[in-house]
C-alpha cells in the first residue's frame, strides 16, 4: 500500500501520531493551562520575583560566622545520626514488609493486601507531620525526628522493595525450584539475590532523601540542624545561613560519592568506580 | 524396572493449548533418552511433567516410584536434577552458592536462610565442580562466566544433589556447536559412569544419534517414534518433523534434508 510520500513519518500504520497519544498531549497541556491560575501561577509574578530572589542571594555573600562552626558541627552530626538511625530502623522493618507486600513472595493474598495498605498508610503523611505528632507524644529532641523518619521510610522503602521483588525474573527461580528448594529457600536463594542490586539502589537514594528530610525536621523541634536554620532565617542571620547551606551541600555531595562507589561495587560486582 | 513412568497422560494448558495427548512412556534406569520433534510438539512439557514443574491434565506420572503430586514434589525434586536452555543460574550469587542451591532440598530450612551448609554439602558441591572442571571458578559471580561455563555450572548444580535422574531441556540450545557437543558428551559420560538416567530435549541430529540409547519422537503432542538411534532413518525423521510420511507429501525434498542435517 502506497501512501502519499511524506518525508517524515511516525512508525505507525498511518505514519501519523497515534490518536491516543495526540489527545493525551492536548489534555496535559489543557490541564496545565487550567490549573496554573488556581495556584496563582502567572508569568508576571514570576518575572517580578527575580529581583527579590537575587536580593536574598546577595545577602549570602557575607563573611561566615566562624564562631558558629562548633555548634554547627554538633547539630550536623545530630542530623547525620538521625538520618542513619532512622534509615537503619526502617531498613530492618521494611525488609520483611517488602517481602510480605510483594505479590510473588507474599505467603497469602490477604497478607499482601494488608501489608500494602499498611505501607500506604504510613507514607500518607510527610515526615514533618509525623514529627509533629511524635513531638507532642514524646517531647522535643532528635527522638521524635528519628521516629518520624523511620515511619515514612518504612512506607517508601517497603513499597520499593516489594516492587523490586515483583519484577525478578523467573528463570533463576525455576532453577532453584526444580532442585527441591522450599518456598522460603526459593525467596532467599533466587528472588532476593536478584532484587538486591535494586535494594541497594533504593537504600542509597533514601539515605540521600532522608538526610535532606532530617535537615528540616528541626523546624518542628524534632532535632537536627533545622532549628538553627529556621531561626537564622527569621533573624536574617545570613552569616550562619551560608554556613548551614554549605554544610548540607558538603554532606549531600559526600553521600553522593559514597553511594556511587557502593553502587558500582555491590551492583556490578566491580571494585572500582566507572 | 522403569524409573520414569508416564501413564496415558494428557496436558492441556489453561489457554486451551493441547501440549500432550494420551502419551504413555516408560524410561529405564541409567539410559540416555533423547526427545526430538518440531517446536511446539510438547517436548518441554513432557520433561517438565517428570519433576512436577507442570501438572498433567489427565493420567499420572510416576518418577522414581513416587507419584508426581504436590505431596511428593520436594522428595522427587531432591533426586531429579535439571539443566535448562538458559542455564537458570542466579547471576548475582557466586558459582559455589549456585551449586550448593542444588542441595537445598536436603538442608534444614533454618540454617539455609543464613546461607549455612554442612561440610558434606560443601564436599558434594566441590566434587560436582571438579567433575565439570570449574572448581577454579568457584568464587566468581555466575554472570561473569561464559555461556558454556554457566551451563557446566548448571550441570554441577544438578550433580551436587546426587540425582538419580537429570532432565535437560534443550541444554545446548543457546551454545555454539562445539561447546554444545561438550555439554552433551558430559551428560552422556555422567549417565554412563554414574548410572544416572538422562532425559534430554535435543535438536542436533548428529548428537542425538551419537549419544542416545533411545530416541523419542514427538509430533503435535503424540509420541510418533520410540526406538534406538540405529532405527532412526530418513523416513521416520520426516514423519517426526512433518507429522506425515514422505510418500504422501509433495514437499520439496530439500526441506526434509534441511531438517535431517540440523
Amino acid at each position: 500500500m502506497k501512501t502519499k510520500a511524506h518525508t517524515w513519518q511516525w512508525p505507525t500504520a498511518s505514519g501519523r501520531l497515534p490518536g491516543k497519544f495526540f489527545w493525551s498531549l492536548i489534555g496535559a497541556v489543557l490541564l496545565l493551562v487550567i490549573s496554573a491560575p488556581l495556584v496563582e501561577i502567572n508569568l508576571a509574578r514570576f518575572a517580578n520575583s527575580i529581583g527579590p530572589f537575587f536580593d536574598f542571594m546577595s545577602h549570602l555573600l557575607v563573611m561566615p560566622d566562624w564562631g558558629f562552626l562548633e555548634q554547627l558541627f554538633i547539630k550536623m552530626l545530630e542530623t547525620v545520626e538521625m538520618t542513619v538511625l532512622g534509615t537503619t530502623i526502617a531498613l530492618v522493618i521494611s525488609f520483611p514488609m517488602g517481602i510480605l507486600a510483594a505479590r510473588n513472595a507474599s505467603p497469602h493474598p490477604l497478607v499482601f493486601i494488608f501489608s500494602r495498605n499498611v505501607l500506604c498508610m504510613v507514607r500518607s503523611l510527610p515526615e514533618l507531620v509525623w514529627a509533629l505528632v511524635f513531638v507532642s507524644a514524646v517531647g522535643l529532641g532528635p527522638l521524635p525526628g528519628v521516629m518520624a523518619l523511620a515511619f515514612v521510610t518504612v512506607g517508601f522503602m517497603g513499597k520499593f522493595f516489594a516492587e523490586s521483588i515483583e519484577v525478578v525474573g523467573d528463570k533463576a527461580v525455576e532453577g532453584v525450584q526444580a532442585h527441591g528448594g522450599g518456598r522460603l529457600q526459593i525467596i532467599w536463594y533466587a528472588v532476593l539475590p536478584q532484587a538486591m542490586p535494586d535494594f541497594v539502589g533504593t537504600l542509597l537514594y533514601i539515605l540521600d532523601h532522608n538526610l535532606r528530610a532530617a535537615a528540616i525536621l528541626g523546624l518542628v523541634g524534632a532535632g537536627g540542624i533545622g532549628y538553627e536554620m529556621i531561626m537564622s532565617m527569621r533573624l536574617y542571620n545570613y552569616n550562619r545561613i551560608i554556613l548551614i547551606i554549605g554544610a548540607i551541600y558538603v554532606l549531600v555531595t559526600l553521600l553522593d560519592r559514597l553511594s556511587a562507589h557502593l553502587r558500582s561495587k555491590l551492583i556490578h560486582g566491580k571494585s572500582t568506580e566507572a | 524396572m522403569a524409573i520414569i513412568e508416564l501413564n496415558d497422560i494428557s496436558k492441556t494448558y489453561p489457554n486451551g493449548y493441547p501440549a500432550l495427548a494420551r502419551a504413555t512412556l516408560h524410561i529405564q534406569e541409567g539410559q540416555f533418552v533423547s526427545i526430538i520433534g518440531p517446536s511446539g510438539a510438547g517436548k518441554t512439557t513432557l520433561i517438565r511433567l517428570i519433576n512436577g514443574l507442570e501438572q498433567t491434565s489427565t493420567g499420572c506420572v510416576v518418577t522414581d516410584n513416587l507419584k508426581v503430586c504436590k505431596h511428593h514434589l520436594k522428595k522427587i525434586r531432591s533426586r531429579v536434577g535439571m539443566v535448562f536452555q538458559h542455564f537458570n543460574l542466579v547471576d548475582q550469587l557466586n558459582v559455589m552458592t549456585n551449586v550448593l542451591s542444588g542441595r537445598l532440598a536436603r538442608s534444614h530450612w533454618l540454617p539455609s536462610l543464613f546461607y549455612l551448609f554442612r561440610q558434606s554439602d560443601r564436599e558434594a558441591a566441590e566434587d560436582a565442580l571438579q567433575r565439570v572442571e570449574l572448581l577454579d571458578k568457584a568464587w566468581e559471580r555466575a554472570d561473569k562466566l561464559s555461556g558454556g561455563q554457566q551451563q557446566r555450572v548448571g550441570v554441577a548444580r544438578a550433580l551436587a544433589q546426587n540425582p538419580k535422574i537429570i532432565l535437560a531441556d534443550e541444554p545446548v540450545g543457546s551454545l555454539d556447536p562445539v561447546i554444545g557437543r561438550g555439554i552433551t558428551k558430559l551428560l552422556k559420560d555422567i549417565s554412563r559412569t554414574d548410572g544416572i538416567t538422562v532425559v534430554a530435549n535435543l535438536h542436533q541430529m548428529k548428537m542425538v544419534e551419537e549419544f542416545s540409547d533411545r530416541i523419542i519422537g514427538l509430533n503435535n503432542g503424540q509420541i510418533v517414534f520410540d526406538d534406538t538411534p540405529s532405527r532412526l532413518d530418513d523416513e521416520s525423521l520426516y514423519y517426526i518433523y512433518h507429522g506425515k510420511s514422505k510418500a504422501c507429501s509433495h514437499e520439496d525434498k530439500s526441506a526434509h534434508l534441511a531438517v535431517a542435517n540440523r
